[in-house]
Formats: C-alpha cells, structure tokens, sequence
C-alpha cells in the first residue's frame, strides 16, 4: 500500500523556491547555449569551460538545496505517518483497516478512489511499520502537449518534475561528479604544451547537454520527459563517444550505442504506451496516467488488470526494463559500452561509469510500487543482474585495455545493483550507485590521467611500473581500486556488502555467487592495478622522454572523488537505521526483501575476500610479469574471455546481417515486384494498342480504303437494323 | 471581402501573377528571376503568417471564406439556379489547413533560394514553375470545393512534371512520367468518387443541382440517413485510390523515390513538405467527416499498409547507398506513423498525425536541403564516395545531425511529440487498431535510427573521403556552408527546436476541429452502424438524430 | 425526276472515290476529291428542288452556295500544302509520305 504525500519545501515560500529549483537543470544548458553563441560569432571560444563549469556548479549548489530540503522532509518523516502537518496532501489512502490513517489524512482519503491494496503484504520490512509513504516535491513548468479531451477536461503531458529523496541522491550524484569532471576536462582536453585540442569547445557543449539532459532525466516528473531525458543522455553519449570523429572506430562505437540503446527504447516507448493503455480508461478527468504521481496513485489497479495473457505489472516491469537493460548496459545488450571507451575519459567517467549507466537501476527504483506488484519482473531483473555480474566480471578479467577493464567492472557492478533490486531491495541498489559514482569516476578518471601521460596508450601491454613515473595518479587510483574491490570500510565495501546482504537473506544462492563475483571484481581490478604501476619502469614510444603526472588542473577534482571513495559508504553505515536508508525510506523505491539488522560475520567474510582476492592478484601479478599468468593457466578460457564470449561476432551474425540481408532483399522486391508490377500495369495499354498499331500502315490510301470499307459496314448494319423506309 | 478573406485569395493568385513575371524577366539578366521570385515568396510568407496567427482562435471554425460562384450551369428561376452544376470558388482557412499552408510559405522561399547556384540554365521559367507550383498548393489546402480542390490537386503536377522532367537527374525523363501517370491515374478514380459524392448529394437533398460544395456534402453524406454504409465503403476506396497514392502508402509509392531521386532540390523539398501532404491532408479533409463509417470499415487495413510502409520503408531505406534515395524511402516510413496515428481515430492520434505532417515538412525538407548543398559540392550523392565531411564541413555537419535527429523522434526536438502520439494512439486504439500495431509500428523507432545514424556515419564521420577534382567551388560555393545557405537552413533548424517544445503551436487550436469535423462524424457514423446491425427500423432515426449532432 | 439527279450525284461521287482510292498522284487524287463534292453538291441541289415531302425549298441551293466557297478555300489551302510536299520530296507520289505508321 502506498501512500502519496505532497510536501511543500518547509522553510521558504513554496512557489519561489519551486521556481528556483526548476532551474536546476537550465543552468548546464545555458553554458552549452553560451559556447554555441561564442562559436557563433567567433569570440571567446578559449572561454568555453567557464561557462559550462559555471552552468554545472550553479546546479550542483541548486543540487545541494534541494537535497537538503528533502532532507528536513526526511526529518518530518521521522515523527511517522501521523505527524500532523496541515500543508501535507495526502493523495491516496485507503489503508488496511489495521492500519488507519491517522486524522489529518482522512480528509483527502475522502475523496480517494476506493482501492483494494493487497500489495502491502509484499512490503515485507515496511509493511510492518505501516503503510509505505513516498512524499515529494512536484513542480509543474508549462504544458507539453495533450493528449485529447477526457471529461470535458485536457489531459495534458507536462513539463513536470517530481523531487523525492531518491531525486535528491540522484541530484547530488550527478552534479558533484559532472563539476569534477568538467573541472577535470579543462586539463585532460589540451595536448602536452597546455593548446586546446580541437573540437575544445564541442566537446564543453555536449558536456554541458549531457547534464542537462541527466537532471532531466532524474527530475522528470513523468514518463514522455524521462524517456525525453533517457534519448537525450544517448544522444549526448553518441556525440561524445564520437568526439574523435575521424576515427573509424570511434565513429562506429557510437553509432553502434546509439543504435543498441535504441533496441532497448523500443521497449521502453511500449511500456510507456502500455502504461496508459491499462490507466488511461479508469484515472480521473485531470490526471494523466503517464504522470508518476497518478501512476503510483492507481498503481494497485494494475494487479487485476492484463494484457496478452500477462499481468499489467509484469508487462510494463518488463517492457520499461528493456530500456534499463539499453541503458545501463545489461545482458543481452551490453555490447555497446565496452566500445564506448572510444570516447574521451572523462566521458567514459562521467556518461559510462558515474551517471547515464545508472539511469536503468534508477528508473527501476523510481518505479517500485510496479515492480514490487510483479515477482516475474523482479526475478527477470534479479536473473539478468546475475548473469550480467558474472559475464562481465569474467570479461574483465582477461582484457588488456585499462579502460576496458573498467568498463566491464562498471557493467559488473551495475548487475550488483540489478541483482539488488531483483531482491528487493532498492535502497540498496542505490546505495551503491551513489557509491560506485564516486570510486569508478575516479578510476576512469585516473586511468584517463595515465592514457594522457602515455600518449593516448592504454593497453597495460606497453607501460608498467608507473608508481615512480605519476605518483600521485598511483596514490588516487589505489585509493579507487580498493573502493572498488570493497576493501573494508572503503565505501565500495559498504554498499556491495548490503546487497551481497539483501540477496543472502533472500536466495542464499545468489549472495554466494555475487560474494564470488565480488572476489573476481577485487582480482582483475588489481591485476589492472599492478600491471600499470608496479614492476620496471617502461614506458611506450608516444609518452616522449619524460612522462610526468596530469597538471593541477586534472589532479585536484580528483582529490574530492578520493575522499568520496573512501568515506561516502559511512552514510549507510547502521543499515536501515542509517542515514542513508532513513533519508530514502520516504521515497518511491519500494522494498520487498526480507530485512535483517546489519550482520557484522557477513562483512568480516566479505572483507576477507576482497584482501585475499587482492593478495592473489599481488602474488600473480604483483611484478607486473609479462607473459599473462592467468593465460598460461586458464588457457582457451581465458581466451574465450578475452574475445569477449565473441558475443559481438554472433549478434551481428544472428541479427545485424540477416536484417540487412531483409532490407537488401525488400529493396529487391521493391524494384523489381512492386514496381514491376506497376510498371507491367502502366505497360499493359500501350502493349494493346501496338496490336491495333500493326494495321496503320501509314500509306493515305490505305486509310482511305478503311474509311470506305467502314463506311459500308455502317450503312449495312443501319440497313439491317431498321426496317425499310420509302427510299 | 474581410482583410483575412483578401489574404486568402491572395495567397492563391500571387504567386500566380509572379509566376509570369518572372517568366517575363529578361533572360540575359539571370539572378534578376531568382531574386524576384524570392521576394514573392516572401510576400506570400507575409500574408500566411498573419493568417496563421489569426487561425490560432479559430476553434471548429473558419477564419476566413470566400465563396463566389464559379461556374453554374442549368437551368434558372428568377436567377437562382434551380438545375445543372454549381461549382464555387470556396475558398477558406481553419485550423487544419492554416498550418500546412504556413508550412507551405516557409518552404518555398527557402527552396528559391537553395535553387540560386544549383539550376544554371533556362532560370526564369524554373523559377515560374515553382512559384505556379505554389499557388497550387495554396489553392489544395484552401479549397472548400470538392470540384475546386481536384482542380488545384491536379494543377500541382504540371509545374512538378516540369520541374522533374527540364532540371533534373540524369532519368529525368522517366522519373517525371511516371510521377505524372501514377498520381494521374489514381486521382482520376478520387474524380470519379467526388463526381458520385457529388450527384448523389443532389439525389438526396432532393435539390436538382449538383453542388460541390464540401460543407454541403459532408453535412448530407452522413450516417444512414445519406449513403449507406456499402456506398460509403466503396466511395472510400475511391478516395484513397488517389490520396494514398499521393501520401505515399505502401505498396503504391514505387514513384516517390524516384521522383525524389531526380528532382532538383527544390523540388524534392517541396515535394516530400508539401506535395506528400496533400495525400494525408485529403484523408483528413475529405475521406474521414464524409465517408467516416467507409473510414472505420478501411482503417485496420489502412494501419495494416501504414505499419507495412513504416518498416519496409525503413528497411529499403538501409540499404540504399544513393543518399537522396535514402531520405526518400525515409519518407516512406515516416508518412506511415502519420497514416497510422490518423486511422487510429483517436483524437491524439489525429492531432499527432497533423503535426507529424508538419514535422516531416520540415525534418525530410531540410534533409533533402543538405543533401543537395551536399551534391553541389560533391557532385555526387553515393555514401561509399563520401566520408568524413564534419572535418571539411563542420556547419553542415552540425545542420544535418540536427535534422536527422530531428527525424528520429529525438524528443526535444519537433519529431518526437508527433511520433509518440500517433504510436500511443495506435496501441491504445479501442475502435479499429491495438496493440500490435503499436508494437510493429514502434519499430521504426529502432529502424528509423539504423539507416539514418547509418548514412550520417559514413558521411560525416571516419577519415575524409571525397571523389576527384571536388569539393567544386564555383558559382560562389565556399567549403563549407556559406552564409545563404546557413540562412536557408537555420530557420527550419530553430522551427524544429521550438516544435519540440511547443507543439501545442499547431495542436491547441486543432483538437476542438478534429473533435467536431471528425470524431464526432466517425462516432455518429458507428452508433447508425450499430444501431442497423441490431434493429434496422430504429437506424433511420437514430441516424436523423446523429446527423443533426454532427451537422452542429 | 430525283432518282435521276441521284444517279448523276452518286455516279459523280463513285467515281471521284475510285480515283482517290487507285491514282498515286497527289493532284489527281485532289481533284478527285473536288469530283466527290461536286457528287454531294448535286445531291443537295436535287433534294431541295424534290423534298420527300412538302413544298420546294431553296434551302438546297444556298447549302450548295455555301459549299463551293467552302471547297474554294479548301482548295487553295489543298493545292498549296501540295506543292509544300512536292517541294519537300521532289515527288507527287502519295507513297512516299508514310509518317503516321507507327514505328
């Protein structure tokens, strides 16, 4: 059972800090508009970082206020649900009878749909403590467009955010790293004598459309704007994956995540469609069923509603998550993000690591009361989470490429938050997103700092022994590393922990074999880790006679990532009586685990692994040997992974050609079938009047004799036709 | 005459009376044609533009009407006309046609001015075409008049004809014939369906006239009171013999990518703006209020063809390597959701058509612009002779993805809001579509991506690849796109931008028109239907009660 | 008295047609064609002076009038686009201008 809970921000008027707020995600946009204007008119454009920096800071200090005005919503939540406040608007209650609604929200309840609300029982841990209430923030910007008259009133699809405290963790995610990163590129995007590299000012545009596009994402209030911002963060990945243009490669990557994201819209737009084809016939004239707030509202009339033989939760939990899967790079279309790192770093640490992967397990959270209506969808999304953790971390083991390392570990951790929110346990999944945002870009961003010390090398193959070389990117990226492979108390630990967690005291099963990822995870990162730094000192042709650390300008924002790597975990620390777990307890993530208080053998066992997985990387590859151990060992395995599973090879065997093939074949047919049908009925006239052509000889006399010859038949068949005059 | 009404019949003659200006200009003098019949366009653009805003309080109604007689043969009473034929000059503005018709103005001053430096010879005739050919278009979506708005519908092919067969490719000849013959001879059975529409509106009214008039004959031809269910069926298939041809919808489109393929630029343009729309704008106007229970017994065929068209459009579109042959299956595709999302005969759906009309004028037209200033340069259109044009060509590089994403339904931009109704409405269709045309139909969300994000990579991107002796600088070209032509594209650029944000521009004042004009016919036309099904003595009034309804 | 005007029309009408249809030459086959309306010619003249029925009229003779300045002004357009042919090919022979056979 859910409970809607409108709140006005409680300190300051609400319409003048809605107005403000709602510029949030304008401000990255303007810096993107202010480089076009620059462009434009040829002025200033070494300037072009500022206003994108100034865009994204504006929003992350926005950011900040709105996480914080959550948060004091978070305290009113501590006094329950009954807490009196006269500004609060409850939308939907009709609780179960063991759980009525305390006085002030009976008003409202009045004139709430009847709903039988058997879902409350799947609650589990909150059932217990009541009916789950999701409180928020909804700013309505302008009308979109309509979808019609219902009622004598339009049903309009807004321009509308909706801010809870899920909004707010997503807000503070995105803004802090995107200022890092973009702090970041004004360094990483100059060549070796500090010159701006060409395209300097594009690549700070799309920047600063991609974070546009992310707040977005995160803020939209309902489904035709986030699935405006979930193309948008496509698009702006396809212009950045693409940034080298003129590299084949480049070029093709984003295409190819263009393309296999578009794969996962089609089912997205479907379970949007799906939606309203359940809502549309029962919400009030007014209300739009694409609207979250309405959804979430008649969300239990979903359970007895279906379509194909499928129940309406379980259709559009499988519909939106084919959009996730695209998104965030899950199995079976995951190919586009390896690729990926075709893109500039801190690209790849930003778009592919931090933010715009994420938007899948975020959307899943986001719609908690549909996926905790279906156990089908959820264990569809708990099985792709298992294959993908396990798939990716296996890839990661047996690649080369540090950044494609990284990318595979991303997409392996992304499975972790799956596999969390299969399990039900949202807050979790989350969790270790806000986490992982922090250590993976900076990793990436780390990694970025080598490649631009290397001369754009990346392979571990060509350098090793770095730690003498770049001392302080080795200190930063051990820092990531550790994170990443949960060492204890770092904040990886923490997060990875709870899900490993939720899904043992769930599937026992599946908490073992993500505790065997997670030792596979510690493995391979530092077997990245010590190939690239420890051992002699070599350093590929293109670094130049003295390699050195990244400037000022690309080493600081990555001191506030550090520190976020290694702390950013103690705000769950305590589990569900945490910080962090009460700050979202009010959200719209709906968790169904069952829920166990923190259980500190299942951390010292996780802890354990991750040092003795990193003692076994140390003792393999602590000298960063030459001769690939683990290829030595593992053999046509370890090739296997190294090719990828050939899964590439296969999707363009099984899908890409055979649909060209269609298309070349349909375009065949076009031609030569259906425009050769027309053609032959076009012809078909002037066929027969050649027949008739055959007897116009051309000769006047001929024509001549015709006529006379016509001219008696007339006469004879007039004369055998009428009866005799006097003539 | 109101200002607004003179404006109207402006629109039509001036560019008329332009066109033989132009043709007048001396032929020595070449630019003196262009220029002037830029500034024409221009003024047109000028009096649509008051138009179109005055249209936006139109609600169901009219704007502006002119209604003269035109031609009146028969017999007379007291110089009433009491028997014979009556066709009027009626010509009117309301909320459908006002934005096609501002579409129109936009388009044409923009391919003027695209035709500066790509046609070279016999200059003041091409520019007296395009300009006849724009009165034409005016004239088609002002028509109120059945008989009128044939003779318009027709009279766009002769300049098209022209325009194909003088300044085209190297299969001019070919491509404007069977342009020619195979929207010709689909129009003529649409002649045959407004004749019978016509005389049998006479019959009915019990008047001896013959009267075109489309107010009269949609208020007479409705329900079973008017033609029975089984004329309605047969006089829908009429119409669609010419308007879906004209649309074009799978599988009659087989003369669209060729027409296009040889077209000059600024035909193509004008063809895949305006042209193409004048097949689903004559289902809208005349197919869906006058025949609306032929409509629903046709429209799960017609969703049927429209998602055929969608992919296969789609698919041939991938493997083209001609890129003007591209964007023309393209068009294809595209004109598949707008048939789609109006078939579904949901409201929505209907407004998302028209605005998906509006958005492909502007999306294809641009396409089809770059892709000329493309070929001016290049002298070639073939994708494996092409490659890596952002690094000569950033600006155009920078215009073409705008357009072609644009044309994917990248939301934000004018394409998205249409493509998403029209597929809603066909899913959640609850009369004649469902679900799985929304499902089939949503592929083309995939498919559209493939072949363009296909063409823009293997133009724009990878290593710089061109033929020999190109890029070609004469007649004032520049490397990359100079000054008229950024100013030729910037304006779609920016209206497809404001679209994406603001399509309530066009819907708004639409829904209360398609609410009126169309869905309550279509609902009248169901309940007779049903009514006769279940107890036939009861339809005749039934239908008496719903055509008053309707008639409202 | 009709029956024998007749005869002389129908006998002047067949035998301007057997001329067009056998001579090659394009100036007989022209006068040929004037002997066939000078037929026609009599016809006219004979009906109006012996209707079938009712009073003589002069209806026939103005007709008639009415045709020789009709067959005057063809003849002068005739003769002239015969000697445009001759020009052209150097011959009289109908033979040689076969241009509407198709192909």
């Amino acid at each position: 059972m859910i409970v809607l809970a409108s709140v006005p921000p409680i300190q300051l008027d609400a319409h003048t800090l809605n107005s403000v707020y709602a510029t949030l995600p304008l401000w990255p946009l303007f810096g993107t508009v202010a480089i076009g204007l620059m462009l434009a008119f040829n002025r200033a454009k070494e300037m072009a970082h500022y206003a994108v920096i100034a865009g994204v800071g504006a929003a992350a200090v926005l950011a900040g206020g709105v996480f914080y005005s959550m948060l004091n919503d978070g305290a009113a939540a501590a006094h329950g649900p009954g807490h009196a406040d006269a500004a609060r608007l409850m939308l939907v209650s009709d609780p179960p009878a063991q759980h009525a609604p305390a006085d002030a929200h009976a008003p409202a309840a009045a004139h709430a749909p009847a709903s039988a609300s058997s879902a409350a029982a799947g609650h589990g841990a909150h059932g217990d403590h009541g009916p789950h209430i999701l409180r928020y923030h909804q700013y309505t910007a302008f009308h979109w467009f309509s979808l019609g008259l219902i009622g004598g009133q339009t049903r309009w699809v807004d321009v509308n955010f909706f801010v809870d405290s899920l909004t707010g963790v997503m807000l503070i995610v995105v803004t802090f790293v995107a200022l890092m990163v973009v702090i970041y590129s004004v360094g990483y995007m100059r060549d070796h004598h500090g010159h701006q590299e060409e395209g300097y000012e594009r690549f700070f545009a799309w920047l600063g459309l991609f974070v546009f596009s992310m707040l977005m994402l995160v803020l939209a209030g309902n489904f035709v704007l986030l699935y405006l911002g979930w193309e948008a963060v496509g698009l702006c990945s396809y212009l950045l994956i693409g940034f080298y243009y003129q590299k084949p490669a480049a070029a093709a990557a984003a295409k190819k995540a263009f393309l296999v994201n578009r794969i996962g819209d089609f089912g997205f737009a479907l379970g949007i469609f799906a939606i309203y084809h359940f809502l549309s016939p029962i919400v009030q004239p007014g209300e739009n069923p694409l609207d979250y707030a309405t959804l979430f509202k008649y969300v239990d009339k979903l359970e007895t509603m279906s379509l194909w033989g499928v129940s309406a939760p379980t259709l559009i939990g499988l519909l939106l998550l084919c959009g996730a899967l695209g998104k965030s790079a899950q199995f079976p279309i995951y190919v586009w993000l390896p690729d990926a790192m075709e893109g500039p770093s801190p690209v790849s640490a930003l778009i592919h690591a931090a933010t715009m992967v994420t938007a899948g397990v975020y959307m899943v959270a986001r719609l908690g009361p549909i996926y905790a209506r279906s156990p089908e969808a959820m264990d569809v999304v708990m099985w792709v989470g298992i294959i993908g953790a396990v798939l990716a971390a296996t890839m990661a083991m047996a690649q080369h490429d540090m950044k494609r390392i990284l990318a595979y570990s991303t997409m392996s951790q992304l499975a972790f938050m799956f596999v969390a929110l299969g399990v039900g346990a949202p807050q979790a999944a989350i969790f270790h997103l806000y986490t992982h945002a922090f250590f993976k870009a900076l990793l990436f961003l780390c990694a970025g700092g080598v490649m631009h010390s290397m001369g754009n090398i990346i392979d571990v193959r060509y350098f090793s022994g770095l730690k003498s070389v770049l001392p302080s990117t080795y200190r930063l990226m051990f820092i990531g590393c550790l994170a990443l492979a949960g060492f204890p108390l770092l904040s990886g630990f923490w997060s990875k922990d709870e899900i490993v967690h939720a899904a043992l005291d769930n599937r026992p099963w599946v908490g073992y074999v993500l505790l065997f990822t997670a030792a596979m995870t510690a493995y391979y990162t530092f077997r990245m880790f010590f190939l690239c730094f420890n051992g002699p000192t070599r350093t590929p042709p293109e670094a130049g006679d003295h390699p050195h650390d990244s400037p000022p300008v690309m080493t600081w924002p990555l001191y506030p990532l550090a520190l976020g790597a290694i702390a950013a975990g103690f705000v769950g620390y305590g589990g569900h009586d945490g910080f962090f777990h009460k700050y979202v307890a009010d959200s719209s993530m709906v968790a169904t685990a069952a829920h166990t208080s923190a259980a500190w053998p299942i951390m010292l066992i996780s802890g354990a692994i991750a040092i003795g997985a990193i003692f076994v990387a140390f003792a393999r590859y602590g000298d960063a040997p030459r001769n690939e151990p683990d290829q030595q060992l593992l053999g046509p395995l370890w090739n296997l992974w190294n090719a990828k599973y050939l899964v590439d090879e296969i999707y363009d065997a099984i899908f890409v050609r055979p649909l060209r093939a269609f298309g070349k074949l349909l375009f065949d047919a076009d031609r030569h079938g259906v425009d050769g049908v027309v053609n032959a009925v076009g012809a078909t006239p002037g066929r027969l009047s050649s027949i008739a052509a055959w007897t116009q000889r051309g000769a006047l006399q001929g024509y001549a004799v015709a006529m006379v010859l016509g001219l008696g038949l007339v006469f004879i068949v007039w004369r055998w036709l009428t009866p005799a005059t006097g003539l | 005459m109101s200002l607004s009404a003179f404006g109207l019949n402006l629109l039509i003659f001036l560019p008329l009376v332009g066109a033989i200006l132009v043709w007048r200009t001396p032929r020595e003098r070449e630019d003196v044609a262009g220029r002037l019949a830029l500034w024409i366009s221009i003024a047109c653009l000028l009096v649509a533009a008051p138009l179109w805003y005055q249209s936006l309080s139109a609600g169901a109604g009219t704007i502006a009407e002119v209604k003269r007689a035109w031609i009146e043969v028969g017999g007379r009473s007291k110089g009433e006309l009491i028997d014979g034929l009556r066709i009027s000059w009626h010509v009117a503005l309301d909320a459908l046609s006002a934005p096609l018709m501002l579409l129109t103005a936009i388009l044409v001053p923009l391919s003027v001015a695209c035709s500066f430096t790509a046609i070279r010879h016999r200059v003041n005739e091409y520019y007296a075409w395009l300009l006849m050919l724009t009165s034409g278009m005016f004239g088609v979506f002002a028509a109120r008049d059945l008989l009128l708005f044939y003779v318009f519908f027709e009279f766009t092919l002769i300049p098209l004809y022209f325009l194909i067969g003088i300044w085209g490719g190297s299969d001019r000849r070919y491509a404007a014939n069977k342009f020619f013959l195979f929207t010709f001879a689909g129009s003529v059975l649409t002649f045959a369906g407004i004749l019978y529409l016509a005389i049998r509106g006479a019959q009915l009214s019990g008047s001896g006239v013959v009267d075109f008039d489309l107010v009269r004959l949609s208020s007479l031809a409705l329900g079973g009171a008017g033609l029975t269910a089984g004329e309605q069926s047969l006089l829908f298939l009429a119409f669609f013999a010419g308007f879906a041809i004209k649309v074009p919808l799978f599988p009659l489109h087989t003369w669209l990518p060729l027409a296009h393929t040889e077209a000059p630029t600024a035909g193509s343009v004008l063809l895949a703006g305006v042209l193409l729309k004048l097949g689903t704008y004559g289902f809208l106007r005349f197919s869906l209020p006058m025949v609306p229970s032929g409509a629903m017994e046709w429209a799960s065929l017609m969703g049927v063809l429209a998602v055929m068209g969608i992919i296969y459009g789609a698919l041939c579109s991938w493997v083209q390597q001609d890129v003007k042959k591209l964007v023309a299956y393209s068009s294809v595709s595209h004109l598949g959701f707008c048939m789609l999302g109006m078939f579904s005969l949901v409201d929505y759906g209907i407004s998302g058509s028209v605005l998906y009309m509006i958005n492909h004028g502007l999306s294809t037209g641009a396409l089809f612009l770059c892709v000329g200033m493309m070929y001016e340069r290049y002298h070639t259109r073939d994708m494996r002779k092409l490659g890596g044009l952002a690094k000569e060509m950033p600006i155009f590089a920078f215009f073409l993805v705008v357009f072609v994403l644009s044309s994917v339904g990248l939301p934000g931009l004018n394409g998205f809001v249409s493509e998403f109704t029209t597929l809603m409405a066909a899913f959640n269709s609850p009369l004649v579509l469902g679900p799985w045309f929304g499902v089939f139909g949503a592929t083309g969300i995939l498919l559209g991506a493939i072949y363009l994000f296909y063409m823009t990579g293997s133009v724009l991107f990878g290593p710089y690849k061109a033929p020999a002796d190109t890029p070609d600088l004469s007649a004032g070209l520049s490397k990359d796109l100079n000054r008229r032509e950024i100013a030729i594209l910037t304006p779609l650029a920016v209206l497809c931008v404001i679209l994406g944000w603001a399509p309530r521009l066009v819907t708004d004042t639409l829904d209360p028109l398609i609410q009126a004009q169309v869905l309550n016919r279509v609902a009248a036309a169901r309940q007779v239907n049903e009514a006769m099904a279940a107890t036939p003595t009861q339809a005749a009034t039934l239908a008496a009660i719903s055509n008053a309804g309707a008639a409202r | 008295m009709l029956a024998a005007y007749l005869a002389i029309g129908a006998a002047l009408f067949i035998l301007g047609l057997v001329g067009f249809l056998t001579r090659r030459n394009l100036i007989v086959m022209f006068l040929c064609t004037e002997l066939m309306f000078q037929g026609i010619i009599v016809n006219l003249v004979a009906f109006g002076r012996y209707p079938l029925s009712g009073p003589p009229t002069l209806h026939g003779q103005i007709f008639a009038l009415f045709l020789l300045v009709v067959a005057a002004a063809e003849a002068a357009l005739g003769l002239a686009l015969v000697v445009l042919l001759y020009r052209n090919k150097g011959t009289l022979d109908a033979n040689a201008w076969t241009l509407l056979r198709d192909a």
